[in-house]
């Protein structure tokens, strides 16, 4: 069912908020968008892979992206000397009602990386359950399925 | 320097320094294809990536494409993926099962033994065209060493047994932790770095860096694979010295490192009850427990890298001088434990994912040691660490180095040395 536009524009808003706060390298504040019991999937080769047989590119609780961005705050973290630049192009938002109240959101996504000189990007869907907690819209999962997830990559950013 | 690479190649490796050349010269890496990678036995894939008849994997070899497949009789061949009418890929999908590969340009149609079994059109090929004298071609040589499988692109040379020597040995360890004394290889990750590959097949020898490179991700609180942390405990607070372990080199470039209780928070799989008792059926509480919390490093000289602790093993593709694919495979062991086999898959592929906490540091340092490499005026690399130790052989003709050691790299380059300086 689709929603109403004012919850697809708040929809809309929520996920350029995220962008931009990944952008901007507000890490700790992203971190609070999130559900304790979040899983953020970045599957690999194809997109219905199995976390139980096959390697993943990203399978992260909240502990886990926790300690990532503890990673990347650290002042030794090689990879983040400097850190690179990052863009996030969302587009086709699409949101219908999920279960128990959650949002079931879809969009495309499209992840420009400027590092060493050089720009990479990283086209794909992003596929959101979204719920609702203390009045604000939290991330319960992020799957991020990239066009790319078969070919040989080069470090990811949060996506 | 110039480089005339045919007769100056025994210049470029000293006792304890290489020249810059070997990993920016254009030619020389050409010519690492031909003598390396076209000759000497390379790791191709794992009998279990194509467990039935008709399975296949597309992958390449020196830069080749070829196609491994297990054929009706459950052979696992190894052919060139090249039609041999006009030169197109006949099988162009990652993963697949046929029985048959069609050329997509003419149609003809080869078993997947590589035997051309179909020629559209015949009648307008000559009245002597013999289809018997255009199989796929296969590789000149491919064995098999417990499911590993090796090819070489050349016909002559040592058989594959003969030639891994001692490296057998730790293939078999690694082997063995499996209660069926099997694995079962998953789907893997690949990542690329704009570096040569030599950087990496150093790195995995190389525990001095960690430290500095790392810091950052043993910093972290519950750093790394935390999913296994979570199920099966830190073990005790993880070392930052790494001084418990040894160095073991083998012959033709193959080393081992033995952590020995290093990394208490990555063997994890000693801290499965079940594994454990599986495997005390089998061997006794004591050497169980001993398999169990394996944590070795295995390098097989020139394109495997084995990690015991997360279950799994690292192929090196070199794409180009300065460009690098590296696909990780994790595996299972066959009959652990489904939990703990889970727990392998999702630590290794967070360890070694482009999207992890490890592998990515090392990609960074190759990235700058490539980019420093540009300095001509500079025109060694250094080795420096463990070189005066006494490299005196054991028993089983393995050199027993400590942990924090140049040298298994230093045999790395003599084993380079020693395949480049043939024609």
């Amino acid at each position: 069912m689709v929603v109403s536009r004012d919850l697809q524009h708040e929809v809309e808003q929520f996920l350029f908020h995220e962008a931009e706060l990944l952008e901007n390298r507000r890490f700790e504040e992203w971190l609070e968008l999130l559900t304790r019991d979040v899983i953020y999937w970045v599957p690999n080769i194809r997109d219905d892979s199995d976390i139980s047989d096959e390697a993943m590119i990203s399978y992260e609780g909240y502990d886990e992206l926790r300690a990532r961005t503890v990673r990347l705050r650290h002042p030794l973290n090689p990879t983040q000397k400097p850190p690179p630049r990052t863009r996030h192009f969302i587009t086709n938002v699409s949101a219908e009602a999920g279960e128990g109240g959650e949002l079931r959101v879809r969009c495309n996504l499209l992840v420009y990386v400027s590092k060493d000189g050089k720009v990479v990007h990283h086209p794909g869907t992003s596929e959101y359950r979204l719920r609702e907690e203390d009045g604000s819209w939290r991330i319960a999962s992020k799957k991020v399925y990239l066009i790319t997830n078969d070919l040989p990559l080069t470090p990811l950013p949060i996506m | 320097m110039t480089t005339d690479v045919q007769t100056g190649i025994p210049d470029l490796i000293g006792e304890s320094r290489v020249h810059r050349s070997i990993y920016t010269d254009p030619a020389i890496f050409e010519l690492e294809m031909k003598r390396i990678f076209s000759r000497t036995w390379v790791f191709i894939g794992h009998e279990s990536e194509v467990p039935h008849a008709g399975d296949y994997k597309t992958d390449t070899v020196a830069g080749q494409p070829i196609v491994m497949t297990r054929d009706e009789e459950g052979a696992v061949r190894v052919l060139f993926n090249r039609c041999r009418h006009r030169g197109a890929k006949v099988c162009n999908l990652p993963y697949g099962n046929s029985s048959t590969f069609s050329c997509l340009y003419h149609g003809w149609t080869f078993s997947n033994k590589g035997d051309l079994i179909a020629v559209p059109s015949r009648q307008l090929c000559p009245a002597n065209f013999d289809p018997g004298n255009y199989p796929l071609v296969a590789l000149p040589r491919v064995e098999s060493y417990r499911g590993f499988v090796f090819g070489s692109l050349s016909a002559e040379g040592t058989p594959l047994e003969e030639h891994l020597g001692r490296a057998t040995h730790y293939l078999d360890c690694l082997i063995d932790r499996s209660p069926e004394g099997e694995i079962q290889v998953c789907k893997p990750v690949k990542y690329s770095y704009p570096a040569n590959w030599k950087l990496q097949i150093e790195n995995y020898s190389d525990n001095i860096h960690a430290r500095f490179t790392h810091e950052a991700a043993f910093a972290a609180r519950r750093p790394i694979e935390s999913g296994a942390v979570e199920r099966y405990g830190a073990g005790s607070q993880q070392r930052s010295d790494l001084r418990m372990g040894i160095n073991r080199v083998l012959s033709h470039g193959d080393s081992m490192t033995d952590y020995r209780g290093d990394r208490p928070q990555m063997a994890f799989a000693g801290r499965d009850p079940e594994y454990v008792s599986i495997m005390t059926e089998k061997y006794g509480a004591e050497q169980a427990q001993a398999i169990a919390d394996m944590d070795i490093h295995v390098i097989i000289y020139p394109n495997l890298l084995m990690h015991s602790a997360y279950c799994h093993y690292r192929v090196i593709k070199p794409v180009s001088v300065d460009q690098t694919v590296i696909v990780g495979y994790p595996f299972k062991l066959k009959g652990a434990p489904t939990e703990l086999n889970e727990a392998f898959v999702q630590a290794s592929s967070e360890h070694i994912s482009a999207s992890g906490a490890v592998q990515v540091d090392d990609m960074e340092a190759f990235a700058r040691v490539q980019e420093g490499l540009a300095v001509e005026q500079d025109e060694w690399v250094s080795y420096v660490y463990g070189i005066e130790e006494p490299q005196v052989p054991n028993e089983y003709g393995e050199i027993e180095l400590g942990m924090m050691t140049e040298v298994p790299a230093l045999h790395q380059h003599r084993e380079w040395l020693r395949l480049m300086s043939r024609d």
